[in-house]
């Protein structure tokens, strides 16, 4: 609850917004936001399950290009940043949708 | 404590009642007969108010496995294994659970012609589980995950398929090739290649008005007209089907087996005609569909039986007349299992009767008799009877009354049947055979 009302707070100014995601650094490997969701929590597992196939591939290039510098201790040069505006969530209708069917069943599982 | 009823009235209204029950036509009861109502965009609403605590209702659609073409070969019998997963209103668990805490039960029933979704639920709780009906009848969603998910159902049923039913299958895509010759199962190239996008493309072909009957059993036509009318379908009519032709072919499949499965025909009557229909059903009956009494050989009236079993020298061996109508298209012939060694000659001596079979005045008085029975068991239960009417409103557009069938079996004459055996002893044959054929003849060794 109280993320999502400070995360609207947060949305009045955009430029905060993108000075914090600039600060936290993944973007300079290249990855996006999606691509650093942790995998081992079982709705993030089963939104990846669900991702298209093309999406599932251009995410695994990110992660192992990010591995492979991390391993060289650089980062891409600073053009191939993942600029804020480009950073496509492209997991969050999948994820959206797999949190949607728990709450479902954890709602009925409580009351029947 | 016994009855305070005195004897002599008991037996005078036992008598009463007995004398009623003979001098009773033999038809259904008026309430037994259904309402139908066409609405404006094509789509036919027909229910049986029969009191039944149990309400059916049941969504038909023409659109079964004759109307595939290549590219979505299966896609009939994919859309029954995915029936009841999510829609675009309501997810996969909240429909189970939710027809599941109502004790409703909901099928999927799959032909060459049409597909059906049936919900059965009683009295009290059919009006709250109607709206899932609908859901899954006509807002599918065709997630790609659950579509993959459901694949292994998919090789599941090809497992299981029994060789007769292979043999059948065949048969049709010996005799018609396309259309109504495409398998009722799905291809084993394109299992897992139907994605949710040809799921789609299908269902939005085919699934709209003019192709769709809202029937129901043991509920009120008040109830199923608003409900038919909130479906939100195209009203286009869908493509058209291909027009069978019959082809005089065989199909072989050699699997390891003891036995073989032999699946032949040649054309039999559509329902289109009526008579002709009901005619080739008395042929049926006259030429033996199969025991009447459980365990018996079925051989005492069956000349195809009779022919087989003497041609199998002490071996076990089954066969029977077969006979099936579509709205376009029939097919009459046989079907024989029978071990190995001797299925040469069993085909050989069953197609010899097909050819020759001779229709006495007796034979087809028993098969009336046959066939009427047949009909009205079928139809006494609720989801023989929601079936019978469903195909009938989505393939014909109306619902004849079942005493008007009757009426018609009655009509037919020992001339009429003589003369579908005549067509049926100089008609082409197509053949299918399943098993071990080492001793099956080719279609063109048989005469």
């Amino acid at each position: 609850m109280a993320s999502s009302k400070l995360s609207a707070y947060f949305s009045k100014f955009p430029g905060l917004k993108r000075w914090a995601y600039n600060l936290s650094g993944f973007n300079q490997y290249g990855l996006h936001k999606d691509d650093v969701l942790n995998e081992s929590d079982p709705d993030v597992a089963e939104a990846l399950r669900r991702l298209p196939q093309h999406l599932r591939d251009e995410r695994t290039f990110r992660i192992v290009r990010a591995m492979q510098l991390s391993l060289q201790k650089s980062v891409l040069p600073k053009e191939e940043w993942t600029k804020f505006e480009e950073d496509k969530k492209y997991l969050q209708p999948y994820l959206r949708e797999v949190v949607g069917e728990r709450l479902e069943k954890e709602e009925w599982n409580k009351n029947i | 404590m016994a009855s305070k009823t005195p004897l002599l009235r008991a037996i005078a209204q036992r008598q009463y009642a007995a004398g009623q029950a003979a001098a009773k036509p033999l038809q259904a009861a008026a309430s037994q007969d259904a309402k139908t109502t066409v609405l404006p965009n094509k789509l036919v609403v027909a229910s049986v108010e029969n009191n039944s605590p149990l309400s059916r209702v049941s969504v038909f659609f023409r659109a079964g496995s004759r109307f595939e073409s290549t590219e979505n070969l299966g896609a009939a019998h994919f859309l029954r294994i995915v029936a009841g997963l999510a829609t675009r209103g309501a997810s996969h668990f909240s429909i189970t659970r939710n027809l599941q805490q109502l004790g409703a039960n909901l099928t999927c029933q799959v032909g060459r012609e049409h597909i059906a979704y049936t919900l059965e639920a009683t009295n009290d709780t059919i009006e709250p589980t109607l709206n899932f009906l609908l859901e899954i009848a006509s807002k599918q969603a065709f997630k790609p995950w659950e579509l993959s998910d459901a694949v292994p159902r998919l090789r599941y049923e090809l497992a299981g398929l029994s060789a007769p039913a292979k043999a059948v299958d065949l048969l049709h895509q010996a005799a018609f090739r396309s259309g109504l010759g495409n398998s009722l199962y799905v291809a084993k190239r394109n299992i897992g290649k139907l994605s949710s996008e040809t799921m789609q493309h299908f269902v939005n072909q085919h699934f709209t008005s003019a192709r769709c009957a809202v029937v129901g059993v043991g509920v009120d036509q008040e109830l199923l007209v608003p409900a038919a009318q909130s479906l939100a379908l195209d009203s286009a009519n869908g493509p058209a089907a291909i027009k069978p032709t019959f082809y005089a072919s065989e199909l072989r499949r050699d699997i390891a087996s003891n036995s073989a499965f032999v699946a032949i025909a040649t054309q039999g009557a559509s329902v289109s005609n009526a008579k002709d229909a009901v005619t080739f059903a008395l042929l049926h009956k006259v030429a033996g569909a199969g025991p009447s009494v459980k365990w018996s050989n079925g051989a005492a009236t069956s000349p195809v039986a009779k022919a087989a079993a003497a041609a199998a020298e002490n071996e076990v061996i089954a066969a029977s007349a077969f006979n099936t109508s579509y709205s376009d298209a029939g097919l009459f012939g046989a079907v024989v299992a029978a071990p190995s060694n001797v299925a040469g000659k069993a085909v050989e001596a069953v197609v010899r009767s097909l050819r020759s079979l001779s229709v006495s005045d007796a034979d087809v008085k028993r098969a009336k008799s046959q066939l009427k029975a047949q009909l009205l068991q079928e139809t006494e239960t609720g989801s023989g009877l929601i079936e019978s009417i469903g195909l009938e409103a989505v393939l014909r557009g109306s619902v004849a009354p079942s005493s008007q069938v009757l009426g018609l079996i009655d009509s037919v004459s020992t001339a009429d049947v003589a003369a579908a055996a005549k067509k049926v002893s100089s008609g082409k044959l197509a053949m299918a055979a399943v098993g071990n054929l080492s001793q099956v003849p080719y279609l063109d060794q048989l005469k």
